[in-house]
């Protein structure tokens, strides 16, 4: 292996490139160079741009309406987008959901939930952790009893608390994980239910976090009731459902081109901003050290990514692998994130309160450094979600090490 | 996009490998650097003729199996791995950039290299900076040739060397001259020293040691791009062996956490020490794919050549700090004993840190490169 990419994968590069370059909304990227916060409908105008070019299922096989692309193009698509610094392709029903019901639905199910999922026509979150279930997952307590309803046919009754499920709010659908034995060792008797978000007895409650945002909610299940063939799997296979779906997750932790971006973006602020004396903050040299520090770390993270990827793709186990790019990439992030808040100064603490600050300078200061507090407040989320940095160490440690 | 090794590759690996595990295990390494010369030359010679193995990385039309820089790196992890005292890093891969195509006689020294019949060692003051800078020797018009004076520090197997290479300023605006030069010339002296992680080398003083024109082999700009190419082949080359070492480093301090007992129980069940280890693991992945990465840009253009391997230099560098104070530590008072080959693995990388720059001069090429106006 001499060479990563070939020219074939550069025209593709340039495909995708030319794409977004006429189709990416403009009022997106004036958003996006202000830091603004996105709407639920900013997501799906640009999924639908992609769905309609028949882009969405970019990681998903031709026969469910995806891509088939290999997984460099599939790299290649990711890292174009977000150099673009696109806003993110945020669907779980893609990412997470659908390569679960690819692997284990039924036909009908296949028929049902894929297609609207590629065409960008429904919202899906994720309902997993509990408040007493988070790295532990499998200690969740949410029931679901099994009963004939008086049509003849049988339902879940469902009973528990979600948390931390991104994007409730939006959703129309979510995917769950449900205890239906409660007598079996814990990972046994779980199942995987796909619930309809507007169902009688379902409610959902933002939670605020760090940072201001309003991105994660608690989600009360009291007496849902959920038809038995929106269940993905076997009774009790839902563990199986979950791990697969995790490692999905996680190998999309290593978030390279988003670190890229805000590298770039880093750079572009730290050229534009001064210190005491006036120089530009990026000839500093202790602070260019520190970027080029970070540089460093990600060249080598995007190896490991393509790697992982590779390995994942050809059957093996890169389970270790995985962790180790998520605990590394998760670090990386929050250090971009940090560097972004250090280089904004003062300024990047304005509290916009939702308010979109205004395009020109203004006493908000250079837009690349809005908002740079609340972003780093933010992100210290990335090493608590997708199974802590710590649980990683745990995973590296027991699968990679034996110890 | 393939990172798994061909078949070949991986037979070429695993002959290797086993070599060494056979004819230079540990106990050998330990007899060896206490001798004399610290070098057993029936290493080589077997290199040469029982395994075919000088070959391995030279292009198909030098009579090499192609194996190019993946091929180096494959090696030289091996290498690492069983702490090899062989000059493959100065001899295989770094000389032949320099030499290959420039004359017809640096030719023929490329193939008496393969043919295990001449050992040339690049003979400089890396990383080689500029002409007029303090790093090259000074050559002056001699009768049909030229004369060579200076002094170049610290050159690792240099008592093994059948030429020299020497890069020489020529004064004025002519620039930077390479030259291969016979190593037992008159006016050549040595003055040998033994490095803490028992490789040899030696000091060379040039005392207007005459040379004919032939001996020049490339100038200015070609000996300058010849110049920067070898030492980038040098440096991914010694982040595989450095890599090779990591992955020892780690074997053997999770092999004996789990065989260590301390208050009832293997050490390895604290957790403490678990997660240490994890990060050790995530740093040899890392230096790893820093490796590959290295290895994958020596066929990139110069600049992005240079930032890539600068790049992999700093990790590694950093990277075998960690694992190897990790690897001291929890091997607690045996780490710190010369019982175990943990304290010459840990040496080794000490070592590296300061061979073909330090890691401060590999942070400043990156930056240079990456943050160019």
């Amino acid at each position: 292996m001499d060479q990563i990419f070939t020219s074939g994968d550069e025209a593709f590069r340039r495909e995708v490139a030319d794409f977004v370059a006429s189709e990416y909304p403009q009022y997106l990227r004036e958003k996006t160079a202000s830091n603004e916060e996105y709407s639920r409908e900013d997501y799906m105008t640009w999924m639908r741009i992609l769905a309609k070019k028949d882009w969405l299922g970019s990681s998903w096989p031709k026969e469910y309406g995806g891509t088939g692309w290999t997984l460099t193009q599939r790299h290649i698509f990711r890292e174009v987008l977000e150099n673009a610094d696109t806003i993110r392709i945020f669907s779980m029903g893609v990412s997470m959901c659908g390569p679960v019901i690819q692997r284990f639905g039924t036909a009908e199910q296949k028929a049902r939930f894929l297609p609207p999922i590629v065409r960008a026509e429904t919202w899906w979150c994720q309902g997993f952790s509990e408040p007493g279930a988070g790295s532990d997952l499998a200690s969740l307590r949410t029931t679901a009893e099994r009963f004939r309803g008086d049509d003849g046919k049988d339902y879940y009754r469902v009973n528990g608390q979600k948390t931390w499920t991104t994007y409730a709010q939006h959703a129309d659908w979510g995917f769950f994980l449900v205890r239906t034995d409660t007598m079996a060792k814990k990972q046994e008797g779980i199942s995987f239910l796909l619930i309809d978000m507007k169902s009688p007895g379902l409610t959902v409650r933002p939670i605020e976090t760090l940072g201001g945002d309003l991105e994660v909610n608690e989600v009360w299940l009291d007496d849902v009731i959920v038809p038995v063939e929106n269940r993905i799997h076997d009774e009790n296979k839902g563990w199986t459902c979950a791990k697969y779906l995790l490692q999905h997750e996680r190998s999309n932790l290593a978030e390279v081109s988003r670190s890229k971006n805000r590298i770039r973006k880093l750079r572009a602020l730290a050229s534009e901003q001064r210190d005491a004396h006036g120089d530009p903050l990026i000839d500093v040299p202790a602070f260019r050290r520190q970027i080029a520090q970070l540089e460093i770390e990600l060249m080598a993270l995007e190896v490991s990514d393509l790697r992982a990827l590779a390995a994942t793709t050809s059957g093996q186990d890169a389970t270790p692998l995985l962790s180790a790019l998520k605990t590394k990439g998760t670090r990386i992030a929050q250090r971009a994130a940090e560097l972004i808040m250090d280089a904004a100064g003062p300024q990047g603490l304005i509290d916009h309160e939702g308010k979109p600050p205004s395009a020109d300078g203004g006493m908000a200061g250079p837009r690349g450094g809005r908002r740079a507090a609340d972003t780093y407040l933010n992100m210290r989320k990335a090493s608590i979600y997708g199974g802590s940095n710590e649980i990683q160490m745990e995973i590296i440690a027991k699968r990679g090490l034996e110890l | 996009m393939n990172f798994d090794y061909s078949d070949e590759q991986n037979m070429l690996r695993e002959a290797l490998a086993a070599f060494l595990r056979d004819r230079f295990p540990f106990e050998k390494r330990r007899e060896t650097v206490k001798t004399a010369e610290g070098v057993d030359p029936g290493i080589w010679q077997a290199f040469a003729t029982e395994l075919g193995l000088l070959a391995a990385p030279f292009p198909e039309a030098m009579g090499g199996f192609g194996d190019g820089a993946t091929g180096n790196r494959i090696i030289m992890e091996e290498m690492g791995k069983a702490l090899s005292l062989e000059p493959w890093l100065e001899s295989i891969v770094m000389a032949p950039p320099l030499l290959i195509g420039s004359t017809p006689a640096a030719d023929q020294a490329v193939q008496a290299v393969i043919a295990g019949e001449g050992i040339v060692i690049p003979a400089m003051n890396w990383p080689v900076v500029a002409p007029g800078g303090i790093n090259a020797l000074v050559a002056r018009p001699f009768d049909e040739g030229f004369t060579l004076s200076g002094h170049v520090q610290l050159v690792r197997h240099a008592a093994r060397a059948t030429q020299f290479l020497v890069a020489a300023d020529l004064g004025g605006a002519s620039g930077l001259a390479l030259f291969l030069v016979p190593a037992d010339l008159p006016g050549i002296s040595r003055e040998d020293a033994k490095l803490v992680d028992g490789g040899r080398c030696a000091d060379i003083h040039f005392e207007n040691v005459v040379v004919p024109a032939e001996a020049m082999i490339a100038r200015g700009e070609d000996a300058a791009s010849r110049v920067s190419a070898s030492f980038d082949a040098g440096v991914a080359a010694l982040c595989a062996e450095c890599l090779g070492i990591q992955r020892m480093l780690l074997q053997w301090t999770v092999d004996y956490s789990k065989q260590r007992k301390q208050f009832g129980k293997a050490i390895g069940e604290f957790q403490a020490l678990q997660h240490r280890m994890a990060e050790m693991f995530i740093k040899v992945e890392e230096s790893f794919s820093a490796t590959i990465m290295a290895a994958a840009s020596l066929s990139a253009p110069a600049e992005s050549r240079a930032k890539s391997v600068s790049a992999a230099k700093v990790l590694i560098d950093q990277a075998s700090r960690f694992v190897g104070e990790a690897a001291v530590q929890i091997h607690g008072g045996m780490g710190m004993s010369k019982e175990l080959p943990v304290a010459d693995y840990f040496t080794r990388q000490i070592a590296i840190a300061h061979q073909l720059g330090s890691t401060e001069y590999h942070f400043q090429r990156y930056e240079a490169a990456s943050f160019a106006a």
